[in-house]
């Protein structure tokens, strides 16, 4: 049932370890989270993307050379009441995108507190991307693109300036992620904190195989 | 009009007075000209009927004037009309109107005028093929007839029988007449034709000159005649007309019936009359009184002999006619003798010679100089033929020959006319014949009216005695008692008798009006069969369509299995291309589908009636385009039988609904048991308002009162003067991003969108503690589709501060976390397998369910579905919230137990309200199927869940503060503003 000719599909590798992770979004409203995923999962852009509530789940398969890997996306609200819920989203997660608006400082601001509240409060090897979106609104730039640089080599992020309108750097962040994460029998750490989600049991069966032609 | 009554023309009014009441009847009174009941009849000729028709007329009050203006100069017939109603029928309408009606010998028409002085007619009916018909039967008019001419009907209406039945034969007889004249008129045509051609002026001159000489009669003998002969002549034909028509007329009154009788017999003496004249041209002595159409005929032959050139010397050329004939009829036999302009000068000179003559007697000649004027023209016809003559015959005999046989030609020719006037003849006799028969079929309904008057009375005869009877058998008892007189009895008797028979005639125009509606009433089933049929017709050729479009894919579907059946040879290549062509005829066929799917709703649009866009290919993962295209299909497909199974259930909801609606009628809502059930099962789209805003009034209650009445509109103009607060700025982020598949909301000028920024930032104003939240969006764009924006307004008020627990949607959304777990105990308890599933693959269902509580369903979830969901959640409040996410759960619980991994149970969670279209079942299962589903306990749950979920956050927050302090030791700003502090 789930993707098997992701449109977005960057590499075309055949065989291999199949990993699941999840990765979560998180942001200040309105920066465009949904859109990057959207554009991600496929490969579409609308200009007034639905504000979400709560949180999104989507599936999206990237294949790196010999791995395919599954990411289970958790698109989550900006709103900043909605953030009491974040734990929820987070928990358990192997991967992270923080996203800011390089149009808006504020949300420059924002997206280092959640790295923080990452590195203190998710699983502790969680591979962090910091997502600049809006780079199409270069014209319009508030954050300078080295400070975030500067930023995210300080906490060993991953760091992109992206544009879901574009669709720049959006395949590549993804991509570095799947990279970057660790693609030992499992796929992920166990969870650190107790009730977190608990991967390993379904993680094992992931070797039906066949999502990925 | 009174300038035309001189001399020998004379008027008899309806009240025996002077034309002027005629007149000012025409003018002043001519939109009910009808009431005075005047029907007037122009005649050419003097009619001293004075004194007898003034005796009818006093007597009787429906007047039949007859107007005799002699000197009109274009109207020289006998003129036939009068006043009548119209009836037309223009489009659904009948329209009843009072129009002068006059008919016209000459092409045998009835025009129709607004009144007697109008140049141009209403309209016109031929006379000349039409029937007319009249309905006994029709008591309220007893003068109405019809007139069926050239496939149209035409209903006129006289002001009472009496002068209907006049109309009526005197327009058969002008029908009969013209029908004569029209055959008639085909002799003189042909007869002239010839002439003009050249060659044959001796015939004309000879057929000429008796017409003449009868004219000439005619005029001098019209100031001639005899009053008394004339009225001699009038009640002959009276008495004829008595004798004749022997019918019982329908006329009551006598004195009427008589002058009535009067009048058409001197019309239709007149017309005969009239005719005799035109078809034998044989002057009679009666003809010679009534020269009703020998005007015409001299208009006739002066229009053709006369020139508009009269000059002193034709004038004299009547008195050499004759010699110019006889002469020319000499030099006929000399043929070859020159010198003839020898001989004409001498007839010339001749003619001087008399002309000297004549103007001496010059009296004498005045005497007859109109009938040299008349002639004159004929001489000099005469003239130019005799010399052509003389030039033909010099050149050669054949010319003779040719004449000869041009003549033979002609009798040919004439014999043709006369066959075709015999045949014409016949026709008419026919068509007489046909008449005759009308009128026998006419008086058969008479009789059988009177026999049934017969059978009636006789009905009534022995009711009466059989009533007498009774009476007596009752009375002999009573004898004593009562001696009284046996004449009040029979007058007792008498009067039931004519109650009796009052009763029986009502009830036999009532039949007859059953009739009457009975006809109609088939035509119009008819017309209704006819339109069904053609409908069917339609349907049935759609349906045949529709069922090839089957057959094809069947067929398809046949062969593809028939190819996988067969075992692979030769590699799997001709199997391969079949599959891949189908499946691209499969996408092609698609295009045309939707045309189908566009033809069949009719409404065609890319809208429903909520504005949202119509879609099918929801989100599912999916992307293969067959398998998209296969989801797309089996969606429409269930929508559309769902929709056909449903339609009767619906309508007698909707009855429901109506019934009830139409019972409160503005009234404020009463909760009752019976609105719950019907809430339940929908509140119909149209009523979706007035529920919804009794619904929320309801919550709100007085409060709302307290507020003020313009409490709304402070509340914007408030917030349209401040615009910085954080709440607006994420109210502005989210306007465009609010439901952007409505069209109410698409665009920055939709607006819905002023709308929705209006009611938001008027609540956020109205409770600044909760401001505004995500979420809250939706659940005001969606009232607005249905409520104004002020009540739109006050129903998100009932909803977040009334219905829904409080914090809700506040800085940190407690019970809304809390009211997650409280589902969670709930599906445990209800749907134990499910809950144990999602456990076994550690899937948290509120991570899916928290965004339907927070809007109320609106994500993701069919339109109709959460509409549902909203008719009962504002009836009921927020536990519907919980009978409906569990009814989901319960609606899918297959689904979910098949799926056997995390990321597909976690695919399936997301679009699992998607699945749920079937709004009948969910509702079922949600009010009935999961119950019994006590208030008591979610409270008591929510309360013990609300302080766990206080307690995490505390912690969380906690932490947050930790992590925060620290950061902002080391950086420089800092803006954590309102929301992780927890109250």
């Amino acid at each position: 049932m789930a993707g098997r000719t992701g449109a977005q599909r960057p590499n075309g590798a055949t065989q291999g370890k199949i990993c699941q992770f999840k990765l979560v979004l998180l942001g200040e409203s309105a920066v465009g989270k949904s859109s990057l995923v959207l554009r991600f999962v496929k490969g579409q852009f609308h200009e007034y993307q639905e504000s979400t509530i709560g949180a999104a789940f989507l599936t999206q398969t990237v294949c790196l050379d010999d791995t395919t890997v599954k990411f289970e996306i958790w698109d989550t609200a900006g709103q900043e009441r909605y953030h009491s819920l974040a734990p929820m989203y987070y928990r358990g997660a192997q991967a992270a995108i923080v996203v800011y608006d390089i149009t808006n400082q504020d949300t420059f601001g924002r997206a280092k507190n959640w790295v923080k509240e990452l590195q203190r409060q998710a699983s502790p090897n969680i591979v962090i991307a910091l997502a600049g979106n809006k780079s199409d609104l270069a014209q319009k730039r508030m954050v300078e693109y080295e400070e975030a640089q500067a930023y995210a080599e300080e906490n060993s992020l991953l760091f992109m300036e992206t544009s879901a309108k574009t669709a720049m750097n959006v395949n590549d962040i993804f991509l570095a992620i799947a990279k970057k994460l660790p693609k030992n029998e499992g796929g992920g750490p166990a969870p650190s904190r107790p009730g977190g989600v608990n991967l390993n049991s379904q993680q094992t069966q992931q070797s039906e195989g066949g999502c990925c032609k | 009009m009174d300038e035309e009554e001189g001399g020998d023309k004379m008027k008899v009014g309806v009240q025996g007075t002077s034309a002027d009441i005629g007149d000012n009847n025409i003018n002043t009174d001519c939109d009910d000209p009808m009431s005075t009941g005047d029907i007037s009849v122009q005649m050419e000729h003097v009619e001293t009927l004075n004194s007898k028709i003034d005796d009818n007329q006093q007597t009787d009050g429906s007047g039949v004037t007859k107007k005799t203006s002699a000197a009109l100069p274009d109207s020289k017939d006998s003129k036939l009309c009068g006043w009548l109603h119209i009836t037309t029928n223009k489009g659904p309408l009948k329209i009843n109107r009072l129009r002068w009606f006059a008919y016209s010998d000459t092409n045998s028409r009835l025009y129709f005028y607004r009144n007697p002085h109008d140049f141009l007619p209403l309209g016109e009916i031929d006379i000349s093929h039409a029937t007319f018909y009249f309905d006994p039967s029709k008591t309220d008019k007893p003068g109405g007839f019809e007139i069926r001419s050239e496939n149209k009907d035409y209903y006129l209406e006289a002001p009472d029988r009496a002068v209907m039945m006049f109309w009526l034969q005197e327009l058969q007889k002008r029908r009969r007449s013209h029908a004569t004249q029209r055959n008639s008129d085909f002799l003189p045509y042909k007869s002239q034709r010839p002439s003009s051609i050249g060659g044959l002026s001796q015939a004309k001159s000879r057929a000429g000159a008796p017409d003449q000489c009868e004219t000439k009669k005619d005029n001098s003998e019209i100031p001639e005649i005899p009053t008394s002969e004339n009225m001699g002549v009038r009640r002959a034909s009276l008495d004829e007309w008595r004798s004749s028509s022997g019918k019982p007329s329908l006329l009551t009154q006598s004195s009427l019936k008589s002058d009535i009788q009067d009048v058409m017999s001197n019309i239709k003496k007149q017309s005969n009359q009239g005719r005799r004249s035109v078809i034998s041209s044989s002057p009679s002595p009666s003809a010679e009184d009534w020269t009703l159409l020998d005007q015409p005929s001299r208009q006739r032959t002066s229009g053709d002999l006369s020139p508009p050139i009269r000059s002193g010397k034709i004038v004299t050329a009547f008195n050499k006619l004759k010699v110019g004939v006889r002469r020319s009829k000499q030099i006929d036999e000399p043929v070859c003798q020159p010198g003839v302009c020898f001989k004409c000068k001498q007839l010339q000179n001749e003619v001087c010679v008399l002309q000297e003559e004549q103007s001496s007697t010059e009296d004498e000649l005045l005497a007859h100089r109109e009938i040299i004027r008349l002639h004159q023209k004929e001489v000099d016809y005469l003239r130019r033929e005799l010399q052509t003559r003389f030039a033909e015959t010099e050149q050669s005999e054949d010319g003779l020959h040719q004449m000869l046989k041009e003549r033979d030609k002609h009798i040919v020719e004439l014999e043709y006319c006369l066959t075709s006037a015999n045949e014409e003849k016949a026709h008419a006799l026919q068509k007489q014949r046909m008449l005759e028969e009308e009128v026998k079929s006419l008086k058969d309904q008479v009789t059988m009216l009177q026999h049934m008057l017969q059978a009636k009375d006789e009905v009534i005869v022995k009711l009466t005695n059989d009533m007498y009877e009774l009476e007596k058998n009752n009375n002999d008892p009573h004898s004593s008692p009562k001696p009284s007189s046996p004449t009040i009895r029979k007058s007792v008797v008498f009067d039931t008798d004519t109650r009796e028979l009052e009763k029986l005639r009502d009830m036999c125009s009532a039949y007859e009006l059953q009739h009457k509606f009975l006809t109609k009433e088939i035509l119009e089933l008819n017309e209704l069969r006819q339109r069904d049929n053609e409908q069917h017709k339609h349907l049935s050729m759609e349906n045949a369509k529709l069922e090839a479009k089957y057959l094809q894919t069947k067929s398809k579907y046949l062969y593809l299995l028939q190819e996988m059946k067969q075992p692979v040879r030769d590699g799997e290549s001709s199997s391969q291309t079949i599959i891949s062509q189908l499946l691209t005829d499969a996408i092609q066929s698609d295009d045309d589908l939707d045309e189908q799917e566009h033809f069949l709703t009719s409404s065609g649009q890319e809208y429903d009636i909520y504005g949202f866009v119509k879609k099918y290919d929801f989100e599912s993962g999916e992307f293969d385009p067959v398998t998209l295209e296969a989801q797309k299909l089996e969606r429409k497909s269930t929508e559309m039988s769902d929709k056909a199974k449903r339609q009767d259930e619906e309508l007698s909801h909707q009855v429901k609904w109506e019934n009830y609606m139409m019972a409160q009628a503005g009234k404020p809502l009463v909760r009752s048991q019976e609105l719950k059930a019907m809430v339940r099962s929908g509140v119909p789209h149209e009523y979706k308002e007035v529920v919804w805003k009794e619904c929320s009034n309801f919550h709100i209650g007085a409060d709302r009162d307290k507020l003020g009445p313009h409490y709304y509109k402070q509340l914007v103009s408030k917030s349209n003067s401040s615009s910085h607060d954080p709440s607006s700025k994420q109210i502005e982020l989210d306007l465009l991003r609010t439901l952007p598949n409505n069209r109410h909301y698409a665009t920055v000028d939709s607006p819905g969108i002023c709308k929705l920024r209006n009611v938001l930032l008027a609540y956020s104003w109205h409770n600044p503690s909760i401001g505004y939240c995500q979420g809250m969006n939706r659940i005001a764009a969606i009232i607005l589709l249905f409520l104004s924006e002020e009540e739109a307004f006050w129903c998100l008020v009932a909803i977040i501060d009334y219905i829904m627990p409080a914090d809700y949607y506040s800085k940190t959304m407690l019970a809304a976390q809390a009211d997650q777990r409280v589902l969670k105990d709930l599906i445990q308890e209800k749907l134990p397998r499910v809950a144990s599933h999602l456990e076994q693959y550690s899937v948290d269902l509120s991570l899916f369910t928290f965004n339907w509580f927070l809007t109320v369903f609106v994500d993701n979830i069919p339109i109709e579905t959460f509409l549902r969901i909203w008719d009962a959640f504002l009836f009921e409040g927020s536990k519907v919230l919980f009978r409906f996410a569990v009814a989901f759960f319960k609606y899918v619980e297959e689904d979910i137990m098949r799926k056997k991994n995390t990321l597909e149970l976690n695919h399936f969670m997301r679009i699992m309200g998607e699945k749920i279209t079937d709004v009948q079942r969910v509702a079922q299962i949600a009010f009935h199927t999961v119950n019994p589903f006590p208030m008591r306990g979610i409270a008591s749950k929510r309360q013990f869940y609300l302080l766990q979920v206080k307690g995490e956050l505390a912690e969380l927050d906690k932490i947050r503060k930790d992590l925060y302090s620290k950061h902002s030791l080391t950086k420089t700003h800092e803006d954590f503003s309102d929301d992780d502090l927890l109250d």
